[in-house]
């Protein structure tokens, strides 16, 4: 494996054996011809083929938060957010009279792709929701989180620089002191997260032991007396007494004190600790051995700051260099395009729940649902009548091939050579399409030529009306 | 038993949106490609398949009845004697319990044209026993696959698989050679093997007289020959319950393949005309120290009663306390100070190790046949096998000959190279080398 985690496994060809490897090849070239068709007649072959890359990586996304490991946790939240929230840009940007032709295709290439990842069923779905939206408000306390340390450090900048800037002594005394007893919080802070005893030789431990926790009393109070004596002397601020200018010689050693050959050190002191004990920290949950629960957290976590990166440094530019959206609308569709995700990911969800897909079929059923959809937008941007017949026979198509398959496994084994099986059930299934598709074409012809354009009210409604008593009748 | 199973709803189901769509947006296309979906629907319900399966099914069990721990070739010949091609035929065929498919599937799916056949191959490993083979289910489906037909055929050929110990033992009466063992000793007489030659005594049989030393220098010597002698052997089985215990699931136990390998030994040793005499240690009978004993002997009644004593040693499965050290000391003794004994165990612990070098101290010639159920795809697996094979080692070191029956290698190999190797000893060694 050179690079990231294999996706064929546990895929549906690995898990459900190798059976639907031709039922889902005869369901992915059905979908794949289709969209090629399409974009041949609106002028661009690829146009709808572009949306497959981001609906694999999405359903590929999905399987990967269902595996085990950290890595693959966090390789498949970084693949099924982005990716779904993607998708609904992308379909949202379409032009009017062409989107529901394009979520249609969206939806069929989602749902072939779940169908060669497996994850068309409840477990998987249900994972993906759980961890998406942990990852979700991971990304926010980082958003928040990331805000506020800003501010912080945006204080602290502000606070030295006023303090050396400070032409009265008092001032700068009281700014020092608030400066000095942070920095020895900081100190104090990484004192604890660095494993300084474990990194001792045994037989020093129990010394060093003592005097760190000797040196951690003395910071945390001398953090506390600078701290409070400097809050504490903001009064004299308030006051006309000169206070640090009473004494002899103070305003001297303030002045040295604050300059920025000592402030800078300082600061910079301050700053190296947290970074070290932050890196410690960090270092130390990543390496420990993880139950199911720990790792999901922390790969949501770490997902979390992925989106923050990808977000400051991918996105942002990007949008600004292009000036594409307003910033508003875009921090808005950032917040809300995943709440939006979430709401789809759990319809699917309850309607695996409910039933309303047959067990492991939400694949197929997602992919032949998409040309179903896709057909009424064809039909509505008045594309061809033959590629709408076409369309409508293709849902057909993908789902009785790729539920066919389903089956088998169960009772047949993980490995039984039943390709020729595939063909035979799939070579009829294309084959009743075809009929179909050319027995409503020469009937649209001859209306077309008989009646002309415009549809006659009386004649559709009773085609409509014997359509359904005859779907009644057959029933399935 | 047929049965139709739903699978249209959602082609209904896009029939009706379809419609509902083409009269929203007054589409003729739309209302048209409402029909499409009720065209597969149609052709699902319309398809169907006979109740009853025009094949013919025929089954091949080789070799039956087979050793312990042979694989078996399960073979599973379907023929379509119909008009019609069997879009999709699911066969299986039901394999015993008892028995591990190793190689192959009992599964199949495939289309079948009138007059083709299919062939499911798949290997089992016998166990001792018998075990009947049910009827192959068919599963057909009609070309929508929205009917299901399921059944169990008759079979012609093979219904069983026969695993017993003396399988492939051929009987004693049809290979004998009429020589009195294959022991040589260092003391010359008939036989065939040239030893040395002595002065002629008055009574000598002619044809050992040296007629070409006579012809040089006219003095009559007789030829010595290396003389050919039985011995009796007594075959320890250990058929403790620690040893009922198995390579894999539906492998056959220790204490099988041993009952095979003694089976095997006891069968080898009378054919070439030693006595041989029985003792299993593992069970409570009512013999001597608990022992199931049966003297030295020969003959095809006396193997009759071997044969009878392992089978009972396979078959037992009373929890009993039963002094295992005790019955091998005793072993010993019962066989008295001139008879070898050889061991067949799968050397799973230290007592049979610690009962070789007792016999050993007693004097006694020994041999140890040990098959391997040791299973070492595991690490704990490899550890065992570890052990084992040091366990062999230490057998070899106190002095008694080892015989390791690898899984995979079939028995009358092993011992027909062992008996080789023994037969071209030099004379003499027979007394401290065993068989």
């Amino acid at each position: 494996m050179p690079f990231g985690p294999r996706l064929d496994r546990p895929s549906a060809v690995g898990d459900e054996g190798r059976p639907r490897e031709t039922s889902l090849g005869i369901l992915a070239v059905t979908v794949v011809g289709l969209a090629i068709a399409t974009g041949v007649v609106l002028g661009d072959p690829m146009s709808l083929l572009g949306f497959s890359l981001i609906t694999g990586v999405t359903a590929a996304g999905v399987a990967l938060l269902d595996r085990d490991t950290l890595g693959e946790k966090v390789v498949g939240h970084l693949c099924f957010l982005p990716g779904a929230m993607l998708i609904a840009m992308l379909v949202i940007m379409a032009s009017g009279q062409q989107t529901l032709l394009i979520a249609g295709f969206v939806l069929a290439l989602l749902g072939t792709a779940s169908a060669w990842a497996d994850v068309g069923a409840d477990e998987p779905l249900e994972s993906a929701l759980s961890q998406g939206i942990l990852s979700y408000v991971f990304g926010l306390c980082w958003l928040f989180g990331g805000a506020i340390v800003l501010a912080a450090l945006y204080l602290c900048w502000q606070l030295a620089t006023g303090v050396s800037a400070a032409g009265d002594p008092t001032a700068g005394a009281i700014g020092f002191l608030v400066l000095f007893g942070l920095v020895l919080g900081s100190l104090r802070v990484a004192l604890h997260g660095i494993p300084v005893i474990q990194l001792m030789p045994r037989n020093r431990r129990a010394a060093v032991r003592d005097r760190l926790a000797r040196s951690k009393r003395v910071l945390t109070v001398a953090a506390l007396l600078s701290f409070g004596s400097g809050l504490l002397s903001l009064v004299f601020l308030a006051t006309p007494s000169p206070a640090v200018g009473l004494v002899p010689g103070g305003p001297v050693v303030v002045e040295v004190l604050t300059s920025l050959f000592v402030l800078g050190p300082l600061l910079a002191l301050g700053a190296a600790a947290l970074l070290v004990a932050g890196l410690v920290v960090g270092a130390r949950q990543v390496t420990q051995q993880f139950d199911e629960q720990k790792t999901r957290t922390v790969a949501a976590a770490i997902a979390g700051a992925g989106y923050l990166v990808v977000l400051v440094f991918g996105l942002l530019p990007q949008m600004a260099s292009l000036l594409i959206v307003a910033p508003v609308v875009f921090v808005m569709f950032v917040l809300l395009a995943p709440l939006a995700v979430f709401v789809v990911v759990g319809l699917a969800l309850l309607a695996v729940r409910i039933d309303l897909f047959p067990d492991r079929a939400g694949g197929p059923a997602l992919a032949g649902a998409g040309l179903v959809v896709a057909a009424i937008g064809m039909d509505s941007a008045a594309l061809p009548a033959p590629l709408v017949f076409a369309t409508v026979a293709g849902a057909l198509v993908v789902w009785d091939a790729g539920s066919f398959g389903l089956g088998i496994t169960a009772e047949l084994g993980h490995r039984p050579v039943t390709r020729r099986l595939e063909l035979y059930h799939g070579v009829f299934a294309v084959g009743i399409g075809v009929v179909a598709v050319a027995g409503a074409t020469a009937l649209y012809a001859v209306r077309t030529a008989t009646l002309g354009a415009t549809g006659n009210t009386v004649a559709m409604t009773v085609a409509v009306v014997g359509t359904l008593l005859l779907g009644a009748l057959l029933r399935g | 038993m047929r049965k139709r199973r739903v699978r249209w709803t959602g082609a209904v189901a896009a029939t009706v949106v379809l419609a509902v769509a083409g009269v929203w947006n007054r589409s003729a296309v739309l209302v048209l490609s409402a029909a499409i979906p009720l065209v597969y629907v149609a052709y699902g319900t319309l398809s169907t398949v006979e109740s009853s399966v025009p094949l013919d099914v025929y089954r091949d069990v080789e070799p039956t009845p087979a050793p312990p721990g042979r694989p078996v070739t399960v073979t599973l010949t379907a023929t379509n004697d119909g008009d019609r091609t069997l879009s999709d035929l699911r066969i299986v065929d039901p394999v015993p319990d008892e028995l591990q498919v190793v190689d192959g599937s009992p599964r199949m799916g495939t289309t079948l044209e009138p007059g083709a056949e299919c062939t499911i191959e798949y290997t089992v490993i016998a166990r001792r026993g018998e075990y009947d083979f049910e009827r192959p289910r068919v599963r057909l489906r009609s070309g929508g696959a929205g009917m299901v037909a399921t059944t169990a055929l008759a079979t012609q050929g093979d219904d069983r698989l026969i695993c017993r110990l003396d399988a492939d033992a051929p009987p004693l009466a049809d290979t004998g050679d009429d020589f009195v063992g294959r022991l040589t000793s260092d003391r010359p007489g008939r036989g065939v093997q040239f030893h040395s030659t002595r002065e002629y005594r008055h009574g000598d049989a002619a044809d050992r007289i040296d007629w070409r030393q006579y012809a040089r220098s006219g003095e009559l010597a007789t030829v010595n020959y290396e003389r050919w002698v039985s011995t009796s052997v007594v075959v320890v089985l250990d058929a403790r319950e620690c040893n009922r215990v198995a390579a894999g699931p539906g492998r056959p136990t220790a204490v099988e393949l041993s009952a095979y390998a003694a089976v095997r030994t006891v069968t080898a040793l009378l054919r070439v005309g030693h006595d041989v005499g029985l003792a299993v240690v593992g069970r409570n009978t009512h013999g001597p120290a608990g022992l199931e004993w049966v003297d030295p002997g020969s003959g095809a009644d006396h193997r009759s009663r071997i044969l009878g004593a392992i089978e009972r040693a396979v078959d037992y499965d009373v929890e009993s306390s039963v002094d295992a050290d005790y019955q091998f000391q005793k072993v010993a003794e019962l066989a008295g100070p001139r008879s070898q004994l050889a061991l067949v165990s799968p050397l799973l612990d230290e007592a049979p190790v610690q009962s070789l070098t007792a016999w050993g101290a007693l004097g006694r010639s020994r041999i140890v046949l040990s098959p391997d159920v040791v299973s070492a795809t595991t690490v704990g697996g490899q550890l065992d096998a570890v052990r084992r094979r040091t366990r062999l080692a230490q057998c070899q070191a106190s002095g008694a000959r080892t015989i390791d029956w690898r899984r995979g290698t079939p028995l009358a190999l092993v011992l027909e190279y062992a008996l080789a190797v023994e037969a071209k000893q030099p004379a003499g060694t027979a007394a401290g080398g065993g068989v």
